[in-house]
């Protein structure tokens, strides 16, 4: 029982990174329709920064993460103007062939930036707190809250703001949104710029709980575009945040239960197993209304 | 989403002309001619120039050409049939492994162990293609990957028959010497640098031959609609789930045999060598940098991923990251690769010169 426990708060943790980095991606392949494969190193500049505003800087732990979420903004939006805008009007193949490349290019700018080796972020708290046989550090408690906390905010901007209506204005169909008057272009680099930067906020977040390496954003990309292809196109975002989560949960049980090795293993087969019964993902929608977020 | 249209979008709008090659207008008889004539003397030249060469340009020569080997798989699937093929180190894995287990465990000659592992790959492939290829785009690329981690790990995981992370080897028992196993193909013994170097030549010229017979093949024509568009390919009666797993099928036989040469080239083999980075996105990179859909283009980019590295030995910290930018440039400047460019500009200058 104590490992079922100790295993489903490890599962909300690492879903609560699932949820922000699915997020991102998810308006960025809806909104955008590029499927960012760099996704993931947006994840790992996150820690990156993190680790430098905090053990570099010597900056507060919290005060460090609102700069490294602007960061991986402005880093987002410059990667959009500089590289997808580019690449408007390509299959999606290519895109993604492009993306790949920008991910192997990404990866070796950090290591040559801040080196090959594993680095690490101390917690901002470090009280454990202990129920029973149970121990949970409260960081990873205010981490899932944070998290949390983000996603209803996104969840807020995408659906109840003027922005978060053109943002879907232009995910439903960029020409009409452009011909109603929406500056689709500057929504899009917004767009991808946001989603970069929860991808961003989610790696500075886990930097406590993670060895920072200029690889450790592949697994998040992998992670990510699992939630893209099983959540399909045209669901809302608390089905993202759903996904991420059973996702998560199932990654952490795999890993209690059967063998660490095997989690990834596991989760591909799911994916395989899923999309062989459902090739265009959970949500049934209408050919005409995918794309929309 | 259609596949592969990173070839359409090179600006070769005449696709009527492309259908139909020059290649396809010589009789078929001379190509055979020459292409035996290829497979005969490029090896033989190998063995004679072989002899001449330092054992480091013999090592990064065979190096080059295992990957362009591999990278010719990858290009039947990716540029052919225009999928996105992210797991192809799985056979290249099985090649190499079954192998070792040819070499120490089961005691077969050469010619047996090509077939095997040959067979295993066409196996596997047509076993995994029924699943992968319910899914078509995004989907397929995400499930290859899949199959890239999945290997990697029972690679690792599965230490009685792979050696688990340190890896398994050809060589004998210690006791014994511990001397690699010998490569035999009949009555020739690949043992030396050389041999190796020229097998390797001959297992790339094979590669190169079949490659060319392939694309006046019908198959051919059927993979070319099914990536330029697939609903038209359906429309005019292509099964294109079908096609395209013979792609998978067709695709995965030259890394099975690639990785059969790697093993007993190599002697130690070790799951490194078929990781994500390595195994699939590697060759994956050749074939859209040298020229996806070309005959010649794995070859040129296997040059340029392996080979530039090794020739700036200095810069080798940097050698990911030229190939990344190199290959984020061609896709957007040129998507034909080194090879597609090639060949448009040379076809633009023979049209103006025959328009003169």
């Amino acid at each position: 029982m104590t490992i079922f426990v100790q295993q489903l708060v490890n599962g909300m943790v690492l879903g609560s990174a699932y949820l922000l980095v699915g997020m991102g991606l998810y308006i960025v392949f809806n909104a955008l329709h590029i499927p960012n494969f760099a996704h993931g190193e947006m994840f790992a500049l996150g820690s990156y920064l993190q680790y430098t505003f905090v053990v570099g800087l010597g900056l507060a732990f919290w005060p460090g993460l609102v700069m490294v979420v602007g960061c991986v903004f402005v880093v987002g939006a410059a990667m959009a103007l500089a590289v997808f805008e580019r690449l408007r009007g390509m299959a999606t193949t290519a895109l993604l062939l492009a993306s790949i490349a920008l991910s192997i290019v990404l990866q070796e700018v950090l290591a040559v930036v801040w080196g090959r080796d594993a680095l690490a972020v101390t917690p901002p708290v470090d009280t454990v707190i202990r129920l029973g046989e149970l121990a949970v550090s409260a960081y990873r408690l205010i981490l899932v809250l944070v998290a949390g906390t983000v996603a209803i905010l996104v969840a807020l901007v995408v659906y109840r703001t003027t922005f978060g209506r053109r943002l879907r204005a232009i995910a439903q169909n960029d020409q009409l949104a452009a011909l109603s008057g929406i500056r689709s272009r500057r929504v899009a680099v917004v767009a991808f710029a946001l989603g970069s930067c929860l991808a961003g906020l989610a790696g500075a977040l886990l930097a406590p709980a993670l060895s920072i390496n200029p690889h450790m954003g592949l697994a998040q990309t992998l992670v990510a575009f699992v939630i893209l292809v099983v959540v399909g196109a045209g669901a809302k975002l608390s089905t993202v945040v759903a996904t991420a989560l059973g996702l998560a949960l199932l990654e952490t049980m795999v890993a209690g239960y059967v063998s660490n090795t095997l989690r990834l293993t596991v989760v591909f087969a799911v994916l395989i197993a899923f999309l062989t019964l459902r090739p265009n993902g959970v949500s049934r929608t209408a050919v005409s209304v995918r794309g929309a977020l | 989403m259609n596949a592969g249209a990173i070839r359409r979008d090179a600006g070769s709008g005449n696709l009527a002309a492309r259908s139909v090659p020059p290649a396809a207008r010589r009789s078929p008889g001379l190509v055979v001619a020459a292409l035996v004539l290829l497979v005969i003397l490029a090896p033989a030249t190998a063995a004679f120039v072989g002899g001449r060469l330092t054992s480091q340009a013999l090592a990064i020569g065979t190096s080059v050409l295992l990957a362009a080997v591999v990278a010719v798989g990858v290009n039947v699937t990716v540029g052919f049939a225009g999928m996105l093929n992210l797991g192809n180190s799985l056979f290249f894995a099985i090649g190499a492994y079954v192998a070792v287990h040819a070499a120490t465990t089961w005691g077969l000659p050469g010619a047996a162990t090509f077939l095997v592992a040959v067979a295993a790959c066409v196996g596997v492939a047509g076993a995994l293609g029924l699943l992968l290829l319910r899914a078509s785009g995004l989907q397929f690329g995400l499930m290859t990957i899949g199959v890239a981690l999945v290997t990697y790990t029972v690679l690792i995981a599965w230490t009685p028959v792979t050696g688990g992370a340190s890896g398994t080897s050809t060589a004998g028992p210690i006791r014994e010497g511990g001397l690699p196993a010998v490569l035999s193909l009949g009555p020739w013994e690949i043992v030396t640098p050389r041999d190796h170097f020229v097998a390797a030549v001959a297992l790339a010229m094979l590669c190169l031959a079949s490659m060319v017979l392939l694309r006046r093949t019908r198959l051919m024509v059927r993979w070319e609609c099914a990536r330029d568009d697939e609903f038209l390919a359906a429309s005019v009666g292509i099964d294109v789930a079908r096609v395209r797993a013979a792609a998978y099928v067709v695709g995965s036989v030259p890394a099975g045999a690639a990785g059969v040469l790697f093993a007993y080239w190599s002697v130690l083999v070790t799951p490194s060598s078929f990781g994500f980075a390595e195994g699939s996105i590697e060759p994956l990179a050749m074939v859209i940098l040298g020229g996806a859909g070309t005959v010649l283009g794995p070859f040129v980019g296997a040059a340029v991923v392996v080979g530039l590295p090794e020739l700036l030995r200095g810069f080798a910290d940097y050698a990911v990251l030229g190939y990344g930018v190199l290959l984020l440039l061609t896709v957007r400047f040129a998507p034909g690769g080194i090879v597609g460019t090639v060949a448009e500009w040379w076809a633009r200058v023979r049209a103006t010169r025959e328009g003169a």
